[in-house]
Order: structure tokens, then C-alpha cells, then sequence
């Protein structure tokens, strides 16, 4: 009888890798936060209620709060059609040059931040090219017409498409082929089928998309600064400026814990609207996805007209950037470029010494191991939340999603003044100051986008598959490394590469812990291309974007496509030969 | 030996199995048959180790595995869903197993290749992607990957559901040879009455989470112990209080008064024999398939299907009457 | 006993971690005076006037940009020193010694102004020294507690369209309407910015005013700051002061000579009668350096005459060694000549800046 009354024994191993996660984010994510945001609200022993005043009182405040919030549901509404819109018409519909559109929708995954605004002010702004040409044609145009909510949400929506690219197109290629035919066998119209067949299956995706786009929205920076204009500026440069004043901390802090909790709000929500069920794929024999033909002559074309207009927003800020990191600055700032502008002395310059490829070997190798590290992390959190068996371990998620509620200039300044002083749960040990705080940094603040990306690959897999590997024999971890991570590898090396593209030039949170003697990028291109410090800081900053750009483009050409395919046809012609060899 | 003792399977306050007790003997093809949701693949969930219960003992050989870890109780499962890795071709599916024995690439080899021969995969198939092959060649490659692992159990959830119904047919049969010839305890988890009563040596009707009746086909077909079986287990015809009065009327003594009674479509006779009710009805219609045809014939209190084999006597149509002759000898009372 | 443990901890992690450089640290942020001798560098030394060169020093400064550092890096190797230069934005710079107070990295830090320094001396990360070129230089533009000494002066204008007519002469000047929207403040996030909003507040200093400044001071910023026109991130506010759309804009010194020759322009300088901050570029010492004296020693290079002098060239700084000022070109000494420092209280202006900006972008800034 004693039999039937022992537990399950729990695996030793499991145990001790819960306990070593847990540590971890109670170290890294937890206590270096709370005790930023217990020394900003509590002062001199009692909690300050100052800030509320302060903040409530500020009109600026308020507003820029409101603007953050419009931009943040407008974008969710904008970006799901765009970025919906850019896969369908690359990957869904049959639209004649598919293949371009695809890298010219994808761009928006290669560059960000200042750059991409400034290229998009080049083409709409008071000098760009369409508002000269545009003046041309209506000289009683006012030529600051892009400025504003407006035009905010333009570059923004089309910026921030990167994830349909990513996530989108990989869940609708793994649509099952045959519902779609089943459908228009039943008499489907072509919309029929796509908002009642295809569109459901996607739902996971568009949540999980959905969460990322508001946050984007929420956090706003380069665009709202450099196209928002007097009217439109948003919060997070506010709370950025804020927190590196040790005086007016707490008006950042009090700032983001704002944020924070509208993302709690709308993390809660998601999770209860995606409790309502997640649609997994129940044919056993999946049919490739076919392009669907769109048969009315009128949509056909105007979905054509679409895409190579979409086409032109995305590519021309790229030709110019990439013109323009050929020009001499004052051309640039100028916006008067004649064929004299053009030089190679900004390129010459990236490599004028050994020291200048340094910063890209530090950025590489510290945005690698972050994303991996971050990547390795969400996916054995995944995994714990995926089998919980106690209450304890939704812990786990909430660890992992915490970083979403503080901008990462808190989270960076969190780590600084924590670990500055010695604290015992890392053991007396001084981080400040050494190589490891920046990687602590890096890997934190990708977690909950990891995470996010992770669970939804993990839990949409098939549990059998599990099952069956250990029914073979196969322990947990020999089931996770062999069967599971490399099923759900591309979405993996997705979330890699986005965590990786995503730091390689990071300045806001590398700017507070990079150890001074391994420089990484970010810092190094702030430098060069500080107006206030450098005379070619402009055509610098093109350079730069032009070198990040192409270094993105490398890593998804190993993460994301052909370079994938090589591998595993390599793999394949392998096994081939072994078993043509027995 | 396979014994579940006192099992009892909760999911939160629902009880999908209760007190449920089995002995599946050694090299025996056994099968749990019910409806959808009766507790049947619960209990070989249990048996293979992915359910916890929440009370009872499965023994098998005499060793109580209700706790040991899936991974150390060797049995081989086919899943419904196949469960094939994705990522691997179908040579390391095979494998996969043999590797985490740790055995050396050659035995690993020969395995794999003995395998694929028994199962009959072609040695081209091996380097196959697993997507790349159909529903059946798939299945076979479930089963060899079970298998290949010479397990003392082998469980296969409803694995031929997902096929068309020749190659069912065609893969029932050869499923039925291998385990012969392997003389491994399979335990075999199906919805499909006719598919349990070709392949096993005994059955488990499930339902609601119990075990009805445990019996061999024969047994189960003529003799269902409960009502629910004889309905799940094949066609019959429910027969009126009024009808069922007529019998006992005509033939006294056998029927018990107080019960309903309930009698197979092929065991109602269109021919005179001893010892037999008589009862007229009018053909209503009726479904022709060659071999034989079923009529739904309409008597004064129900109505009644029978079935008539091609025997060459003329063929009737709708409309006209009928004789019927039931022995209440083949009639099952509950 | 304690400190030998937590010393223990320490090496032992890093050691484990395979990842720090700099294993020891004594856990206070003492002097080096105080020092133990577990510290290495201290008995390194062995005669007071001889320093060992090859020691590598780490200078912190947040002004490398523009290939200074690269270019102080190899001028430092010619004259002998080992010194890695690294450099960080001003307000980040300070931020970063702050937090690196148990774990300094840097030796010593130069470039920042007197504001950023006043902040770290509160925070006790800094000691006092002495440089040997201390006595050439206007020491009313360095500490007088001995904790930084100065090199490099950036006054700090507004700059104006060459073809203003009728220049303001005064900031107050500007609250008038006609000057709506026809001025750049700079972003109170940078230093510029700053310390153009100080040299205003300070001329209303009321002790017993909100944050020491008088009602009629905040009046005034608040005008000052609502009349004129922000810098908008990316603009090119220079490009707006020559084609006159908005023909008044902050500058600091070397930005309008720069921007002087890049654009072959020349600028109205506005130059109130009290004087314009003197933005003060500062050399200090670093609390718990390994090599002090090495890094005094660098200090007195680089700060000489000669060395200013080259910095100067190259860069166009304008240096506070005034035998490196009479070597420079016109266009420099033009500039010095037309401006004068204003009289600011720099430890007033460094304990209340930040105040003084919080209130200014949650209240006036729209």
C-alpha cells in the first residue's frame, strides 16, 4: 500500500534547474527593479507622494501619457492591417514580383530607431523629395505638412511590421492547405474562406503580435521625437530624460510604473481572451500552403496597385539612407544633393584603425549570448509553465514577462544601482564595472519577447510528440534537445535573430553597463554621430546603419531563409550517403 | 501480465475512470472499445505512464509500475496522431529509440534496417523526410518505431483512424499477423465495433469510465452483458413490450416478462424453423449492397430490421409482406 | 576578518565568473592613503618623482568623440603612457563613476563641467590633487577644494543669422513677441541646454525663492522657455539660423566655430553684458585608482601648455593654459575676445540643477 500513497518523485535535475531559474530572476529581474523603484518612492523612511503631484500636474506630462496611449491603439489597429496586409500580399495572394516585395516589406527588420524616422523625413519632411515634388505641383502647400499624430503613425506603421514578417508568415505557412480547399469546395468566397478559416487559425499569432505592437506603441521614442512636432510628443523620451537625473528619478519611475500597469492591464486581458482557445491544427497530413489566385480582375489589380505602393513607402527612406551615407554631411542636413556630394571618406573611415572593428566584435558577441542566453532561458520557463504541475510555477511566466512593465533605461539603471553596492544574493559580488553586467542587461530586457514568442511555438506543438519520445526511453531533457527544440527551431531562430538584431546597436540600456574597455556599437555610433560632438555626425550615422544593415541582413539570411535550408540539405545528402554506405 | 487494480483517474473533479479492474494475460490482443470520451484511452494513457492515477495500481508482471516514470516502463505506444518527429527523417524515427538505449550505430543499423523489412518500408523511404510520405507509409513507420524497441507491451491508440477504409482493412490485417507472430501483449484502443471484434482475442467495452463487459468477440457480440453493449457493439433490433408479449405468447417459457428484449438483424430468420415466433410485417424499404439486403419492415407495434443474404429466392420489394421467424433463444433480455 | 571574507567572496566569483578584470577592490571607497595592501599598484611605485609608464591608465571623458580619443590615445603612447580612452555622453559619464563607486574602473576623468563634478564630489568619488600647471591657469574656473583643475573653456552663445537686424543684446530681450518662436533653446537633457537655463535662473537667486530662485525668475524662464522655439530631436537647427527661419540659436563655442568654418558662415554672437557661461572642461582624480600617481602624472601632460596647445590645433578647443591660447588662429582668439564669463556659482548652480530642469520640462515645456 505504500506504493500507491508515494508521489510522483520529483527529478532531481528539474529541481535544481527550478531553483537556479528562480534565483535568476529573482536576482536579475526582480530584486534590482524593486529596490529601484523602493528607493525612488520611499525616501527618508516614508513613501513619497510628492510625484503624484507633480506628475498629475504637469500638463506636458499628461499629455504626452495620452498621446502614448492613442498612438499605442491606433498602432495595434494600423500595424495589424499593414503588417497583415504585407504578408498576404507576399505570402497568401498571388501577386505578380512577390519575391521583391518580400525584401522590400521585410526592410523594417534590418533598421530602426533614429535612422529609419530621418529616412522617412527625407522623403515627407519640409525638405524631403515628395514635398519638394509635391510643392512643385501645389505651391500653396505648407511644406511642414509631416508633422504630427499623422505622421507618427505613418513611419510607426510601417516600421513596426517586423513581426507579421516574421511571426505571421510562419504561422501562415504551417495553415493547413486542405481547409482552405475543403472550404472553397463548400462554395467559399475567397474573403469567406479568409476570415473564417484562415483568420481563426491565425489568432494566436495576431495576440501575441498584438501584445508586442501596443508595447511598441506604448514606448514610442525615435518617431514621436523627430516627426511628432509641438503636438505630438509621447511619454517614454520624457521618462528616459527623467531617469538619468538621480533628482527627478522618481518622476521617470513613477512615469513607467504608469506604463506598466496599463501593460499588466493588457497582458491580463490577452491572457483571458486567448484562454478562449487556441486553434491546433488536427489534420494529421498538412498541405503546402498554394497561392490563392484573386479572381475578381478589379481586387486583383487593386491589390497589385497596393503592394507596389507599400513597395515604394518601404524602399525609398532605404535608397536615400543608402545614398545618403555616401554624401558629405552638409549635403545631408542641407537635403541639396548634387553628384560632388558624393564620397567615400565616411566609409573610409569605419576602418581607419584595428581598434574600429572592435566595437562590432563586442556588440556581435554580446548580442549572440544574450539572445541565446535569453532565447535558452524563455524556453525552459516555457517548458515549466507548459508541465506545471504547481501553482508555483506560473512564477515562472510572470518572471519572464516583468521586464515588458519598466522601459529599459529602469531596467539598466536598476542593475547599475543594485549591483554597484554588494548585495548577497549574488553573493557580495560587485557587477558594476565588469563584463558581466551588460550581459545581465542585454539578456533581461529580451526575455519577455522570448518568452511571448517561445509559448506560443511550444503550446501550439503536439503533446504526442512528447509522449512518444519518452515512451521510447527518452528523459525530459534528451526529449527537449532532440525532439522538441528542433520542431520548433525556426520560430527559435526567429526570436534569436530579432533579439540579436534587436541589441546589436542598442545605446539606451548599453550606455549604463558596458564595461569601458569593450565598447559596443551603440555607444561608439552615439558618439560619431552626436551632433553636438562630431561635424559629420549625420552622414556617420548612415554609415553606421548601413553596416548594422547590412550585419541584420547576414543574420537573417542564417536565421530566417536560405542559409537554413542549406544547413539541412547539407544534413539530409549526409544521411543519404551513410545509409547508401550500410 | 497486465493488471489495473482498483484504478481510479480523476481530471479535477471529473472521474474519467472509477474502480476500474483488468487482467490482460501475456502475448493476449486485447481492446478497449467504446465511444469517444468513455475513459478508454485515459486508461492506456495510465498504462503507459502519462496519467498519474489518483488511486489504484496498475501491475504489470507482478511489479507495481503506477509510479515509475514513463521512460523506464518499456512499452511502445502508436499514436492516433502517429507522433512522428517532424525534423527527422524516418531512418532517425527509428532510431531514435535505439539511441537513447545507447546502442552502438551498427546494432542501431541493424535494427532499424530488420525493422523496416518486418514492417515493410523501403530501404529508399529511410532517408526519407517523415512529411514526405502518406498516411499509410506513415503509420507503418509508427508502428515499426514501436516496435523496433522490442517492448513487453505495445499500445496503439486508435492508430488506423486517420486512414481510408481499404487501407484499414488491408493494414487490420497485417497488424493482426505481426502481433501473432511477435506474440507481444498488445493493447489495442479503438471506437470502431468491428475493427475490436476482427483483431482481438478479448474485449473491454468501455463506458462513462466503466468496463461493461470483458469478453471474447464471440461472446461480446451474442452475449453483451448490458444494453449499452449489445447497441455499441453491432446493429440490433429494440422490440416492443407488445411484440416481445407475442413471442412469449407463441413460444412460452423463455423470455422473461419484466425485461426488454433485444434481437441481432441477422438472427431473425425469413425462413420457417421450429421452435420459432411467427411475425408478419410490410416491407417499408430496404438497403441493397450484392451480398445481402437490410429491410426495415413494418409490423403492427415496431419496426424491425432484418437481414437476407443473396440466396436466390426472388428478391422482394417495398410494399410487399413478410414473414419473420424469431427464436427467442437468440433474443437478449436486460 | 569581514573585509578578508567578503575579499575572498570577490576573487573567488570573479575567478569562477573567468570574467573580471579588476579582482580587487578593497569595498570602501577609500583613499588611496588608506589602502590596503592586498591592492596592488600602491607599492608599485617606487620613488615619488619616477612612475611606471607601462601601467595602463583608463581615462573616462565625455570629450573623445570626433577621434579625440584616438587621437589623445596615440599623442599619450608617443609621450610614453599606456592609456585607454573612453568615452562616454556627459550626463551618462557622471551617472556611470557614481555607480561604479565599489568597483572603480576609470583612473581619472576629464572634460566634464563643473556642475557634473560638484555631483560627484557630493558623492565622494573623487580626490584632491594638485596638478604641477595648476598655478598657470585661472584657477576662478576650477575648484577651490582642489578636487578638478581646468584645461578647457567652451563659452557658451547664442549665435545669430548674420543678417539680424536689430540683435537682441540680452536673453530678456528675447521674451519680447517679436522674438516668438525666432529662438532655439536646446534640449535641457544635454549640457548646453542646461547650463543656458542656469546662466538665467542665476541671475534671479532668492534663497528663500522655490528652489532658490526668485518669483521672478521662474516668470521669466517660463516665458523664455514658452516665447522661443524647442530643439526638435533630428532638426538642423544650424541650416534654421543661417536661412534665417529661426535666426537665434544656443551654441556652444567650439560648435560655432566649427560650424563657422563647415559652412564658410559667419555669425552675430549675442553676448549679454553679464557675460556668457563658461563652460569649464575639468581633469579630476578617480577614488580608489590603482595608479595615482601615474595617472597625476598623466594629468600634468596633458594639461600642459604644449600638449593644450595641440589639442587646441587639432580640435579647436580653446584651451585655459594661456601660453597654448597665444598659439591660436584668429578665428579663435576672435571669439575669445568677444565674449566674457559670467559670474555663476557653480555648487548653487550643481545643487539645484536638476530641480531647476524637472520643473521646467513637467511645468513650462509644452
Amino acid at each position: 500500500m505504500k506504493n500507491t500513497a508515494k508521489s510522483k518523485p520529483v527529478s532531481i535535475r528539474t529541481l535544481m534547474v527550478k531553483i537556479v531559474i528562480a534565483w535568476a530572476i529573482v536576482a536579475f529581474v526582480l530584486f534590482p527593479n524593486v529596490s529601484l523603484l523602493g528607493s525612488v518612492f520611499y525616501k527618508n523612511g516614508q513613501f513619497s507622494t510628492e510625484v503624484f503631484g507633480k506628475v498629475f500636474g504637469s500638463a506636458r506630462a499628461m499629455k504626452s501619457l495620452k498621446n502614448s496611449f492613442i498612438l499605442a491603439f491606433t498602432l495595434v489597429v494600423t500595424v495589424n492591417v499593414v503588417g497583415t496586409l504585407s504578408v498576404l500580399l507576399t505570402e497568401y495572394w498571388d501577386i505578380k514580383g512577390a519575391k521583391i516585395l518580400r525584401l522590400a516589406y521585410m526592410s523594417s527588420l534590418i533598421y530602426g530607431g533614429v535612422v529609419l524616422v530621418s529616412g522617412y523625413k527625407y522623403v515627407y519632411g519640409a525638405n524631403g523629395i515628395l514635398t519638394k515634388m509635391l510643392l512643385k505641383l501645389f505651391p500653396a502647400m505648407n511644406p511642414g505638412w509631416f508633422v504630427g499624430y499623422g505622421a507618427v503613425v505613418f513611419v510607426m506603421t510601417f516600421s513596426c511590421t517586423q513581426n507579421h514578417m516574421m511571426f505571421l508568415k510562419n504561422a501562415i505557412h504551417g495553415l493547413d492547405y486542405h481547409t482552405i480547399e475543403a472550404a472553397k469546395n463548400m462554395g467559399a468566397s475567397g474573403a469567406a474562406i479568409f476570415f473564417q478559416v484562415v483568420m481563426p487559425v491565425l489568432k494566436p499569432t495576431f495576440f501575441a503580435i498584438t501584445i508586442l505592437t501596443f508595447l511598441t506603441g506604448l514606448g514610442a521614442m525615435s518617431a514621436p521625437l523627430i516627426v511628432g512636432g509641438d503636438n505630438f510628443q509621447t511619454i517614454n523620451p520624457m521618462i528616459i530624460t527623467f531617469s538619468k537625473s538621480s533628482y527627478s528619478r522618481e518622476v521617470a519611475a513613477f512615469l513607467a510604473v504608469l506604463l506598466g500597469l496599463a501593460t499588466i492591464l493588457l497582458l491580463a486581458v490577452f491572457s483571458r481572451i486567448e484562454k478562449g482557445g487556441n486553434y491546433i491544427s488536427v489534420s494529421k497530413t498538412k498541405a503546402k500552403l498554394k497561392k490563392q489566385k484573386i479572381d475578381n480582375p478589379v481586387f486583383n489589380i487593386l491589390a497589385h496597385i497596393i503592394a507596389y505602393f507599400m513597395f515604394a513607402i518601404y524602399v525609398i527612406p532605404i535608397i536615400l539612407v543608402v545614398l545618403y551615407s555616401f554624401c558629405d554631411s552638409l549635403s545631408i542636413k542641407t537635403g541639396e544633393i548634387t553628384l560632388g556630394s558624393f564620397t567615400l571618406a565616411n566609409y573610409r573611415k569605419l576602418f581607419t584603425s584595428i581598434d574600429a572593428v572592435k566595437p562590432y566584435l563586442v556588440s556581435i558577441v554580446y548580442s549572440l549570448a544574450a539572445a541565446v542566453l535569453a532565447v535558452t532561458a524563455a524556453v525552459i520557463c516555457a517548458r515549466f509553465v507548459k508541465a506545471a504541475k504547481h501553482k508555483f510555477d506560473i512564477f515562472f511566466e510572470w518572471g519572464m514577462l516583468i521586464p515588458w512593465l519598466l522601459p529599459s533605461t529602469l531596467i539598466a539603471l536598476g542593475l547599475m544601482t543594485t549591483y554597484g553596492e554588494r548585495h548577497a544574493i549574488i553573493f557580495n559580488y560587485v557587477m558594476v564595472g565588469t563584463v558581466v553586467l551588460m550581459l545581465v542587461g542585454y539578456t533581461v530586457v529580451k526575455l519577455p519577447f522570448s518568452y511571448r514568442m517561445v509559448k506560443a511555438a511550444l503550446f501550439s506543438l503536439d503533446s504526442d510528440l512528447e509522449e512518444a519520445a519518452k515512451c521510447m526511453g527518452a528523459g525530459t531533457l534528451y526529449t527537449m534537445i532532440k525532439v522538441i527544440i528542433p520542431v520548433i527551431f525556426p520560430a527559435i531562430m526567429s526570436v534569436i535573430i530579432l533579439n540579436f538584431n534587436g541589441m546589436l546597436s542598442d545605446y539606451d540600456l548599453s550606455v549604463f553597463l558596458y564595461h569601458p574597455l569593450f565598447q559596443p556599437l551603440g555607444i561608439v555610433i552615439k558618439a560619431a554621430s552626436d551632433e553636438s560632438a562630431a561635424i559629420d555626425a549625420k552622414a556617420m550615422s548612415f554609415v553606421y546603419t548601413v553596416v548594422l544593415m547590412v550585419l541584420s541582413s547576414i543574420a537573417l539570411y542564417f536565421g530566417q531563409g536560405s542559409g537554413m535550408a542549406r544547413i539541412r540539405q547539407w544534413k539530409q545528402r549526409r544521411l543519404e550517403k551513410r545509409i547508401a554506405g550500410n | 501480465m497486465i493488471e489495473f487494480k482498483n484504478l481510479e483517474i480523476k481530471y479535477g473533479n471529473f472521474t474519467a475512470i472509477r474502480d476500474l479492474n483488468l487482467t490482460i494475460n501475456d502475448g493476449e490482443f486485447f481492446t478497449f472499445l467504446g465511444p469517444s470520451g468513455c475513459g478508454k484511452t485515459t486508461t492506456l494513457r495510465a498504462l503507459v505512464g502519462f496519467i498519474e492515477p489518483s488511486g489504484g495500481q496498475i501491475v504489470v508482471d507482478g511489479k507495481d509500475v503506477t509510479n515509475t516514470p514513463v521512460e523506464k516502463r518499456n512499452i511502445g505506444m502508436v499514436f492516433q496522431s502517429y507522433a512522428l518527429f517532424p525534423t527527422m527523417t524516418v531512418y532517425e524515427n527509428l532510431a531514435f529509440g535505439l539511441k537513447v538505449k545507447k546502442m552502438s550505430p551498427a546494432e542501431i543499423d541493424k535494427k532499424v534496417k530488420d525493422v523496416a523489412k518486418v514492417i515493410e518500408i523501403k530501404d529508399e523511404q529511410l532517408s526519407r523526410n517523415v512529411s514526405e510520405l502518406s498516411g499509410g507509409q506513415q503509420q507503418r513507420v509508427a508502428l515499426a518505431r514501436a516496435i523496433v524497441l522490442e517492448p513487453h507491451i505495445l499500445c496503439l491508440d486508435e492508430p488506423l483512424s486517420n486512414l481510408d477504409a481499404k487501407l484499414r482493412v488491408g493494414l487490420r490485417s497485417e497488424l493482426k499477423n505481426l502481433q501473432k507472430n511477435l506474440g507481444i501483449t498488445t493493447l489495442y484502443v479503438t471506437h470502431d465495433q468491428e475493427e475490436a471484434l476482427t483483431l482481438s482475442d478479448r474485449i473491454a467495452v468501455f463506458n462513462n469510465g466503466f468496463v461493461e463487459q470483458v469478453d471474447k468477440p464471440y461472446n461480446i457480440y451474442n452475449h453483451s452483458k448490458s444494453e449499452f453493449v449489445c447497441d455499441f457493439i453491432g446493429e440490433i433490433n429494440r422490440l416492443s413490450p407488445a411484440l416481445a408479449g407475442e413471442i412469449a405468447r407463441q413460444v412460452p417459457g423463455i423470455l422473461a416478462a419484466d425485461k426488454r428484449c433485444y434481437i441481432r438483424l441477422e438472427r431473425i430468420s425469413l425462413k420457417p424453423r421450429e421452435k420459432t415466433a411467427k411475425i408478419q410485417g410490410i416491407i417499408r424499404d430496404f438497403d441493397y449492397n450484392g451480398v445481402m439486403t437490410k429491410y426495415r419492415v413494418d409490423t403492427p407495434d415496431c419496426q424491425i430490421r432484418v437481414i437476407h443474404v443473396n440466396d436466390g429466392t426472388p428478391f422482394m420489394e417495398a410494399g410487399q409482406s413478410l414473414t419473420m421467424y424469431l427464436d427467442p433463444k437468440d433474443i437478449m433480455q436486460f | 576578518m569581514m573585509k578578508n571574507k567578503k575579499q575572498l567572496t570577490a576573487l573567488g566569483l570573479s575567478a569562477l565568473m573567468a570574467v573580471s578584470l579588476t579582482a580587487c577592490s578593497s569595498g570602501s571607497g577609500s583613499a588611496p592613503a588608506s589602502s590596503q595592501p592586498a591592492q596592488t599598484g600602491a607599492q608599485d611605485s617606487v620613488a615619488p618623482a619616477q612612475v611606471d609608464k607601462s601601467q595602463r591608465l583608463i581615462v573616462y571623458t565625455n570629450s573623445g568623440s570626433n577621434g579625440r580619443d584616438a587621437w589623445l590615445k596615440e599623442e599619450a603612447a608617443s609621450a610614453g603612457y599606456n592609456v585607454e580612452v573612453v568615452q562616454i555622453q556627459g550626463g551618462d559619464l557622471a551617472n556611470r563613476i557614481i555607480a561604479e563607486k565599489n568597483n572603480p574602473q576609470a583612473d581619472l576623468v576629464f572634460g566634464l563641467n563643473s556642475i557634473e563634478y560638484e555631483k560627484l564630489k557630493k558623492e565622494s568619488v573623487l580626490d584632491p590633487w594638485e596638478p604641477d600647471w595648476a598655478g598657470d591657469v585661472d584657477m576662478s574656473l576650477g575648484d577651490p577644494d582642489g578636487y578638478y583643475y581646468p584645461i578647457v573653456i567652451q563659452p557658451l552663445v547664442n549665435m545669430m543669422n548674420a543678417d539680424l537686424e536689430n540683435p537682441p543684446k540680452d536673453y530678456l530681450e528675447l521674451l519680447d513677441p517679436q522674438w516668438n518662436g525666432k529662438y532655439t533653446i536646446l534640449n535641457f537633457g544635454g549640457g548646453t541646454g542646461k547650463t543656458m537655463l542656469a546662466g538665467l535662473l542665476v541671475r534671479f537667486r532668492d534663497d528663500s525663492g522655490e528652489f532658490g530662485i526668485s518669483e521672478e525668475g521662474w516668470e521669466t524662464a517660463k516665458k523664455w522657455i514658452q516665447n522661443g522655439h524647442m530643439e526638435q530631436s533630428g532638426e538642423d537647427y544650424v541650416g534654421n539660423t543661417i536661412s534665417g527661419q529661426i535666426p537665434i540659436c544656443e551654441m556652444w563655442g567650439s560648435g560655432v566655430l566649427q560650424n563657422q568654418t563647415e559652412r564658410n558662415y559667419q555669425f552675430q554672437i549675442l553676448v549679454p553684458e553679464v557675460g556668457v557661461p563658461y563652460v569649464t572642461e575639468q581633469v579630476a582624480m578617480v577614488t580608489g585608482s590603482k595608479n595615482r600617481e601615474l595617472a597625476v602624472d598623466f594629468a600634468n601632460w596633458f594639461g600642459s601648455a604644449d600638449t593644450q596647445a595641440k589639442w587646441m590645433k587639432q580640435f579647436g578647443t580653446i584651451p585655459c593654459q594661456p601660453a597654448a591660447l597665444d598659439q591660436a588662429d584668429d578665428a579663435i582668439k576672435d571669439f575669445v575676445a568677444k565674449v566674457h564669463p559670467q559670474d555663476m556659482d557653480w555648487g548653487f548652480i550643481a545643487e539645484n540643477i536638476e530641480q531647476w530642469v524637472e520643473k521646467c520640462e513637467l511645468e513650462f515645456l509644452q
